[in-house]
């Protein structure tokens, strides 16, 4: 117990370096998983979301949207440095999804303190579906800031 | 994973490190057990004078407030009559802080349920062993409120000292992270709590910190999202000396959120909680800081017996969120 406060989001920018906001989305379109329906009791595992390989990415929330009215797959997140974000995979609906999806707009999930992903690193995630019928895979936004190098003047 | 000189960032705030007490998280609740009239109040009824006592221990600081009514059936999950709640709460002076009796769904949304609480601005100081009293209303002409419950949310207030006081190495490197609240083994993989029958009381489960690092807890989120649903289950918090974090077991879409069912807001109409879930959980202030291989405790009670169809839970989550500690 503590009664520490230290307010989110207090980075500083790198010295040398801009922060520029920035996200990556994933869904069928881009990754070819996210459009395939995972069965009954069925695993999906080792999909990699890849990030670009220009700058380093401070990542700082994720937006996971369902594209059903809600899903009850589990989810389990694998950063570009092999680190698990949950000990096993949680349900979607109690740990990721974006809150107020159908009616409001999206307000993503935070992670404190944020994820730093080199340039060209993969997130991974694996979904499992505990229920007794096919689900569809959901979408993934990341938010968060690229590393931007800063130039002199032209 | 960042790496994060935290004392460096508390030197610079002496006061939130040694402030003059430790505040402690803490739910206070009033319900059936507490005064026997809230089981049932029916349409028009005055309840005046409700007693709750704060505990010995320490004095209570209330930040927050929130309300309930039990689910009417399994079918519509509706927490009916919930709009009809008018009431008004006193200091530990007896001062009551609104003259008259405010219809609550004036002030919060969903009864400050699904972790959406009403803020109580400024913190109001209670003295240990002091009173708060409560007088409610239900302002309905027909809908009858069932276990109408009460909570008041804050910190409690101890010196240093009293309470074990962990917190971050003088060097961490920190990890977002999710925790099942048991355990996961070959029977349990995803470490739910399995198979919650519709009348049961677990008492004292446990949950064990791994040995490589430590778990500063911030949120919770709990229940099933799908069938079999959860009506009326109630979570106590316990820490490692299996002290607790309420008076009283509280609800688990209070305690955690979110919420899976309907709220009634008028004589006919209901609607599910909007803007409450994953980005705003069930909020733990001050975090909770274990250690490696520390444990905290945790009772779950379920009382759905008396709803047709209820069933046996195969697998109840509650997730515990926060960050992993690494010492470097």
């Amino acid at each position: 117990m503590s009664n520490l406060y230290r307010a989110q989001y207090a980075y500083p920018p790198v010295q040398g370096l801009k922060d520029e906001t920035y996200a990556y989305a994933f869904n069928s379109v881009n990754v070819a998983a996210l459009g395939t329906a995972i069965a009954a009791g069925a695993v999906s595992g080792d999909i990699y979301l890849q990030l670009n390989n220009d700058f380093e990415f401070s990542c700082r929330g994720v937006n996971v949207r369902l594209r059903a009215a809600s899903s009850n797959l589990y989810l389990w997140i694998k950063d570009p440095f092999g680190n698990y974000h949950s000990q096993v995979p949680v349900p979607l609906s109690r740990a990721y999804r974006a809150t107020g999806e159908q009616a409001i707009g999206h307000i993503p999930v935070v992670f404190e303190p944020a994820i730093e992903c080199p340039a060209g690193g993969t997130f991974t995630v694996y979904l499992y579906n505990p229920t007794s019928g096919a689900l569809t895979p959901p979408e993934f936004t990341f938010f968060g800031v690229n590393r931007c190098v800063v130039e002199a003047a032209a | 994973m960042s790496t994060l000189s935290v004392n460096a960032q508390l030197a610079a705030q002496p006061k939130l490190r040694q402030g003059r007490f430790q505040e402690r998280h803490q739910d206070y609740v009033i319900n059936s057990t507490i005064d026997g009239r809230l089981a049932s109040v029916a349409p028009g009824q005055l309840i005046t004078n409700i007693e709750l006592r704060t505990d010995p221990d320490a004095p209570f600081l209330l930040r927050g407030r929130s309300y309930r009514v039990a689910y009417d059936n399994l079918d519509s999950r509706t927490q009916a009559g919930l709009q009809n709640v008018s009431l008004r709460f006193s200091g530990p002076n007896r001062d009551f802080r609104s003259e008259q009796l405010i219809p609550q769904n004036l002030l919060m949304a969903y009864g400050g349920q699904s972790a959406a609480w009403k803020p109580v601005y400024p913190q109001i100081f209670y003295p240990a062993s002091s009173t708060m009293l409560v007088d409610v209303l239900n302002t309905s002409a027909t809908a009858t409120l069932s276990n109408l419950t009460l909570y008041f949310r804050g910190v409690k207030l101890f010196p240093w000292g009293v309470n074990p006081s962990y917190n971050y190495p003088p060097k961490c490197a920190m990890l977002s992270y999710v925790y099942p609240v048991v355990n996961p083994s070959a029977v349990n993989p995803y470490g739910s709590i399995q198979n919650l029958l519709t009348s049961e009381t677990r008492l004292l489960q446990t949950w064990q910190n791994q040995p490589d690092s430590g778990f500063v807890l911030r949120a919770l989120q709990a229940g099933p999202s799908y069938s079999p649903f959860a009506l009326e289950v109630f979570i106590t918090l316990r820490d490692e000396n299996r002290k607790a974090y309420s008076n009283q077991p509280v609800h688990f879409e209070v305690l955690a959120g979110p919420s899976g069912g309907n709220y009634q807001t008028g004589s006919a109409g209901s609607i599910t909680s909007i803007g409450t879930g994953n980005s705003a959980p069930g909020i733990l202030y001050p975090e909770i800081y274990v250690p490696p291989k520390h444990l905290l405790y945790y009772d779950i009670t379920r009382a759905d017996s008396g709803y047709a169809g209820a069933a046996t839970i195969p697998n109840f989550p509650i997730n515990l969120i926060g960050a992993r500690v690494y010492q470097r």
